[in-house]
């Protein structure tokens, strides 16, 4: 790798004067290329969330839903369709709430420095703050959410002494797996404040199978047809994706452009066998 | 009129449209199904203008007699099905939502002539003749905005186009309709005077073709058949409503039928009326947020409707006639509102679609309980003669009534519709609705949610399960429920042992930089870096796995002990198919039945549902010897995998020594004789163990580890408060899952 790609790769801040501090300000997050399959009910309620009218301000959602149907991939979407800056913040048991806002971290010269959480730079730009997997945060984490999240729209870091008053345009997200949000749930201020919760579900037949060909676009009729018949339900697109790629990489190993519907199913039993998808749909009894 | 303003738009007079060649009729196209036209059929009607009623029914309805039937259970919606030569089923359904069905009942009342004017033989057109396009038909109230001309153009001039595609059969047949109907209006319309034709859009549009050239070779083609058998069947309002064969809202539609009992049906407005008890709901149920009182909260809400929205006119109501408490904040409630406006707005309707907008943002801001208050009330409808039948005959003279039930019908989806051979109903085609997936689920998920009942084919499929055993089985989401509970006690207990003290660095950063020592330290010139660094109370060093007992006290002690108790068992293959009563099992290759006990309950009230095939426990404590989710022979199996001599295979109440302690601590104690060395207690209330408990867990060497649940969401902690309890007949039932998630929430 070159020095000058390392460096792109990892100069990830901004130097900021703010009140009298300098702050490091991190770039938005580099939104990954794939395209999404449309999903239009689930990307119109999306939007409908962030839509101001009247003077009324956006609507802060979050998304839930089993793991592997797209959480991430619609807000990768809303991002590109918005043509705003994404920030995320991954939320996991050891955040503290000024990961959520503002840390201090010592140089090498024995000074400190400022450095604004992925939030702090999305308020301060007015980009969107995805705030992924915030079911596994502590709720002591997610205290300086509450005055972002409300009418307030300001962030405070106590650490830092910088009280900020989000962009205009600002606009937040979070999501959660389906196990959190229907268990035991986030904190009440954050539930409230993180309205209309929206349903990320396994997708239609219809949906399941434009994925798979985007996604595998040499791959022939049969091998769809073939999988359709044997895999119907209970497969989130990540894990049926990986599944479909991986038999048909089997296939094309052993040196067969288009095997026939026998083999295919063999290659896709390989597939399963290998790949052990988790149970997806839950049965209630 | 103001809630989706930016959509809002003049409202003009709707007139019906002219026909062409046959002066003095009237026409008004309709969409099946639609409550605004057959709003707009009773308001052309209540005129009383015309002499003549000529509706699209099939022509063998003209005969006495049994028409009045569909019309005499009115409200309800009720399906004419009968039995084609081949075979199959084709359904005719009547309700209030109807544009024929209004036409029927007011011509009745106003004793007008009255024609049914469909070709009979559709009945026997063969599969797949029929040219009916699905056209997106969008937002039915814009009709207002724009008339009836300019609403259905587009969609006329779309099967203008999609004729040219049409096959030669389709062609044929809708030719051939359009003919046979032709010929039913200039008859019926001979020598009198002005009349007013009800007619399906796409029907009007291929009469309208055939009314034009009166001189075309007509078609011939002769079907030979001689009776068909038949039913009309009065059909469950909610199920109806799921499958979309009751318009929108089942409470406009019966608010629309009231009115047009009492002849005040030109007064109704769908929007306005949909707003109205939007209003009356949201506001008339005093609103709770935490422990603030109700009265400012209603104050606020008022205001802020009343300001965004303007669709306050009326006070707020008085405190007696205030419906109880609607556990939804205010915030909550600010954004159902927002949500749904936009929802309306990016969709560009003014009445919401009720599945994937109106009920979706409900429970998406509001959670299940605005969900279920809006839908009970925007479902509410009568449901008093649901599932009757009446036995039908139809002959080519006309349809009669006969004794008895008449046909077995299967479930909508094997019941195609009359007049185009696809499902009648939008739930089961492809593309009907325009978003056919979440308006489908969204539907169904709320009937679910307010109406706990079988269909007639779920019925009779329980019937056929045989079931020998007296067996009750517990259900998958509660265990799942019960492993994230004691998980989270786990979590809990982690915490309360686990602590953090600063200490000055060496190089090892730890558990993390602690800040405040650090900045405090510099403060006072001390180049010193201090890491956070994890203690733990050494008494309670414990392991905690799944095999880690829990027990969930979800009431105070004294509620706990007014309560009954019962045990959970876990079967091996053997066992689990005796209790299933599978007679063809080979027992014999399998080893001895056998099953061990893992879950411990107290409760305080059992309600039963469906003839009590679905319990609904209350509880008021919980133990688990095993804290994961598996179930029955797996859960089994994980059990006997851990140390020999673990499983439990004596209920707590049939241990002599566990009988002496009082429920309160008897879930405990069983959990301290088979813990391997701590036992956890998540209590919701104070609790103390007694101290005989403890005595019994010293003399165990097991420790007690009590964690404070007050911590978890109320809606979490109700949940675990509920367990259900199935039947055999319903476990082994095909449509188990369905009926299931009617009751377990």
């Amino acid at each position: 790798m070159t020095r000058a790609k390392q460096h792109s790769r990892f100069s990830h801040y901004e130097r900021v004067e703010l009140a009298g501090k300098t702050v490091l300000v991190p770039y938005p997050t580099r939104i990954p290329r794939e395209k999404l399959v449309e999903r239009d009910d689930l990307q119109n309620r999306c939007l409908a969330a962030w839509m101001r009218q009247d003077g009324i301000p956006s609507l802060n959602f979050r998304l839930y839903g089993p793991p592997g149907c797209g959480k991430n991939a619609v807000v990768y979407w809303l991002a590109q369709h918005q043509g705003m800056d994404l920030y995320i913040i991954n939320g996991h048991q050891e955040l503290g709430p000024e990961d959520i806002a503002c840390t201090v971290t010592m140089t090498s010269s024995q000074t400190i420095e400022y450095v604004a959480s992925p939030l702090f730079a999305a308020i301060l730009r007015g980009g969107i703050c995805f705030f992924d997997e915030i079911g596994k945060a502590p709720t002591s984490a997610l205290d300086p959410l509450a005055s972002v999240l409300d009418d307030r729209r300001t962030l405070t870091s106590v650490q830092a002494g910088i009280h900020l008053q989000a962009h205009p345009d600002f606009l937040f997200c979070a999501a959660l797996n389906q196990d959190e949000e229907e268990g035991l749930g986030l904190p009440g201020f954050i539930d409230e404040r993180t309205r209309p919760a929206i349903l990320v579900d396994y997708p239609s037949r219809q949906v399941m199978e434009r994925i798979l060909r985007a996604n595998l676009p040499t791959a022939g009729d049969l091998w769809f047809q073939v999988f359709f018949e044997e895999y119907q339900n209970g497969l989130s697109p990540r894990v049926a994706v990986t599944m479909l790629n991986y038999a048909y990489s089997l296939s094309r190993m052993a040196g067969r452009k288009s095997p026939d519907a026998g083999r295919i199913k063999v290659y896709l039993e390989q597939a399963h066998k290998d790949v052990k998808p988790p149970k997806g749909r839950r049965e209630l009894s | 009129m103001d809630l989706f303003s930016p959509l809002a738009g003049p409202r003009r007079r709707v007139a019906p449209l002219k026909a062409p060649g046959l002066p003095g009729l009237d026409v008004l196209p309709y969409v099946r199904g639609r409550l605004i036209f057959a709003h707009l059929a009773a308001r052309v009607l209540s005129r009383r203008r015309y002499q003549q009623v000529l509706v699209d029914l099939p022509h063998f309805m003209n005969g006495p007699g049994w028409l009045e039937h569909p019309l005499t259970v009115l409200p309800m919606v009720s399906l004419a099905v009968f039995r084609r030569q081949d075979g199959e089923l084709r359904a005719i359904p009547f309700g209030p939502h109807d544009a024929a069905t209004v036409a029927v009942f007011l011509a009745g009342r106003q004793g007008l002539d009255l024609h049914c004017l469909d070709d009979s033989d559709l009945l026997n057109y063969p599969p797949d003749s029929v040219f009916a396009p699905e056209l997106p038909v969008g937002d039915d109230y814009r009709v207002f905005q724009t008339g009836l001309s300019e609403f259905f153009d587009p969609l006329w001039a779309r099967l203008d186009r999609d004729w040219q595609e049409a096959g030669e059969n389709r062609r044929f047949f809708t030719r051939y309709r359009a003919q046979e109907v032709a010929k039913h209006l200039r008859k019926a319309r001979k020598g009198k005077g002005r009349g007013l034709l009800v007619i399906e859009h796409q029907l009007w549009w291929a009469l309208r073709q055939a009314l034009a050239q009166p001189d075309q070779e007509r078609i011939r083609y002769i079907f030979r058949w001689r009776q068909a058998p038949g039913v009309l069947r009065v059909e469950d309002p909610y199920f109806a409503w799921a499958q979309g064969l009751l318009d929108d809202y089942p409470a406009l539609n019966l608010e629309f039928w009231q009115r047009l009992k009492s002849d005040r049906a030109t007064g109704f407005d769908k929007l306005r009326s949909f707003e109205e008890l939007l209003r009356r709901t949201l506001t008339s149920a005093p609103v709770q947020a935490g422990d603030r009182p109700a009265g400012p909260n209603v104050v606020f809400l008022e205001g802020y409707l009343k300001k965004l929205h303007k669709v306050l006119r009326k006070p707020p109501p008085t405190e007696e006639e205030a419906p109880p408490a609607l556990r939804v904040s205010v915030r909550s409630l600010i954004s159902f509102l927002r949500y749904l406006r936009n929802l309306a707005v990016i969709h560009q309707r003014l009445v919401p679609e009720p599945g994937s907008q109106f009920f979706h943002a409900a429970r998406a801001c509001g959670g299940r309980a605005l969900h279920q208050t809006l839908a009970k009330a925007f479902l509410d409808y009568p449901t008093q003669l649901t599932g009757q039948q009446l036995g039908l005959l139809l002959k080519s003279s006309g349809v009669i009534l006969i004794r008895g039930p008449g046909l077995e019908l299967p479930g909508y989806e094997g019941i195609p519709s009359f007049y185009t051979g696809r499902p009648f109903s939008p739930a089961l085609e492809p593309g009907a609705w325009p978003e056919l997936d979440p308006e489908k689920e969204e539907r169904q998920a709320t009937c679910d949610l307010i109406h706990q009942a079988m269909t007639a084919e779920e019925k009779r499929a329980l019937e056929e399960v045989q079931d020998y055993t007296r067996t009750r089985w517990a259900v998958k989401d509660d265990y799942r429920q019960h492993a994230r509970a004691s998980a989270y006690v786990r979590h809990l207990a982690q915490l309360k042992v686990r602590h953090f003290v600063p200490r000055r660095s060496w190089g090892a950063i730890e558990a993390g930089i602690h800040w405040k020592a650090t900045l405090a330290a510099m403060a006072r010139g001390e180049q010193a870096l201090y890491v956070k660094h994890r203690t733990f109370i050494e008494a309670l060093r414990l392991g905690m796995d799944e095999y880690t007992p829990v027990v969930l006290l979800l009431a105070p002690p004294e509620a706990i002990d007014r309560s009954y108790s019962y045990c959970v068992h876990d079967s091996n293959i053997s066992q689990r198919n005796r209790e299933m009563g599978n007679q063809d099992f080979p027992f014999h290759e399998h080893p001895p039945p056998d099953m061990v006990y893992s879950v411990f309950a107290t409760t305080s009230n059992t309600d039963y549902f469906l003839e009590g095939h679905v319990h609904k426990e209350d509880l008021t404590s919980l133990a688990f010897l095993y804290t994961k989710e598996l179930m029955g022979v797996d859960r089994y199996r994980a059990i006997n995998r851990h140390r020999p001599g673990y499983p439990c295979r004596l209920t707590p109440d049939a241990d002599a020594y566990l009988r002496k302690f009082p429920l309160s601590q008897r879930g405990v104690a069983w959990a301290v004789k088979y813990a391997d060395n701590l036992v956890l207690v998540g209590a919701a209330y104070p609790w103390q163990p007694s101290a005989k408990l403890w005595d019994f867990a010293h003399q165990k060497r097991v420790k007690i580890l009590s964690v404070n649940l007050a911590g978890l969401r109320p809606e979490f902690l109700d949940r675990l408060r509920r367990v259900f309890l199935l039947s055999t007949k319903l476990k082994k039932h095909p449509h188990r899952e369905a009926i299931a998630r009617r009751f377990i929430y």
